[in-house]
């Protein structure tokens, strides 16, 4: 613990210059933060950086709200082809050929 | 469902009596069940012929296996348990063989996305629509198979295992055998090639 407090001056510049190129990461840098947040918890810095670029970048708040949505809609799907009360009328359906094929598999 | 019961009853007094009339019907399972597993497998897949395989093996499996389904959940829950299963083993088998990704260097369509400083080059647009009511469209079902199908088989894999099964990063770290450094990075390649896909083939805004 102690040796934390002890850093020398290159050792202070080093963290100052990593948390000053967090802050300033473009959209390309923050995405991957807010993919990994999914992820694990991101360092103290790093979550800081984020949220601060979200509040001030349009594009990057979409990128996030697409991708809930996304994963909302998958959920939500997925729960739905569990349920047989809930069946979908539209959807990709088994070949006629296939349904016939595993049919022919069934009975033997 | 009495017949069902009954069925139970009579498998658990005695596991060597024939299946009676009652018995769960396999042909049954097929056209009860076999469109909504076909779509499962296909959200995990992307390919047709695989998912087909997939909902055969689930179903001469559940066939094996029936009279281990002693009806505490239902008939499409079970199946469903057993289709999951077989999409891992085919999750297994495909990236073995496959080569990995190439995690070091920089994901080409990822940095098409954005200018040489990192900022979005005509990035994330407003969406028309939501995706949740884009699964009452079949069209939209074709694009997000081909979106999903345009994928590296260990990037899809671990995009569907986490967005859709939510399943545990350890778990996918095991199942495509990956550290869990690496799975982050296929899930952020994943994420931001499929949501740029589906937003140029059916999200993007007319205006």
């Amino acid at each position: 613990m102690v040796s934390q407090y002890r850093l020398g001056k290159s050792q202070y510049l080093k963290r100052l210059l990593h948390i000053w190129h967090l802050l300033n990461a473009p959209c390309s840098e923050i995405t991957e933060s807010i993919s990994r947040a999914q992820e694990t918890e991101l360092p103290f810095w790093e979550r800081l950086a984020y949220k601060l670029h979200l509040l001030y970048c349009s594009a990057c708040r979409r990128y996030v709200r697409h991708l809930e949505a996304l994963r909302v809609a998958l959920r939500r799907i997925a729960g739905e082809l569990r349920d047989p009360s809930a069946d979908a009328p539209v959807g990709p359906k088994l070949s006629a050929a296939a349904r016939e094929r595993i049919r022919r598999e069934l009975r033997y | 469902m009495p017949g069902n019961l009954d069925y139970i009853a009579r498998v658990s007094d005695d596991p060597h009596t024939p299946v009676n009339q009652s018995a769960p019907d396999p042909e049954q399972w097929l056209a009860d069940h076999g469109d909504a597993l076909f779509r499962y497998a296909l959200l995990h897949v992307a390919d047709r012929s695989v998912a087909e395989d997939l909902v055969q093996e689930t179903l001469l499996g559940a066939l094996k296996a029936r009279e281990s389904f002693a009806g505490r959940s239902s008939t499409r829950t079970w199946l469903t348990g057993i289709l999951k299963h077989k999409i891992c083993d085919h999750v297994r088998r495909k990236t073995r063989r496959q080569p990995e990704e190439d995690l070091a260097a920089a994901d080409e369509l990822i940095a098409d996305q954005f200018n040489q400083h990192g900022l979005w080059s005509g990035g994330p647009r407003k969406w028309r629509g939501d995706p949740s009511s884009a699964f009452d469209n079949a069209e939209f079902w074709d694009v997000l198979t081909r979106c999903l199908e345009a994928l590296p088989e260990r990037l899809r894999a671990a995009f569907a295992q986490r967005e859709i099964e939510a399943t545990p990063t350890e778990e996918i770290c095991k199942l495509l055998d990956v550290t869990a450094t690496n799975l982050w990075t296929l899930l952020h390649r994943a994420r931001t090639r499929l949501r740029a896909c589906l937003e140029r083939n059916w999200f993007r805004s007319t205006d």
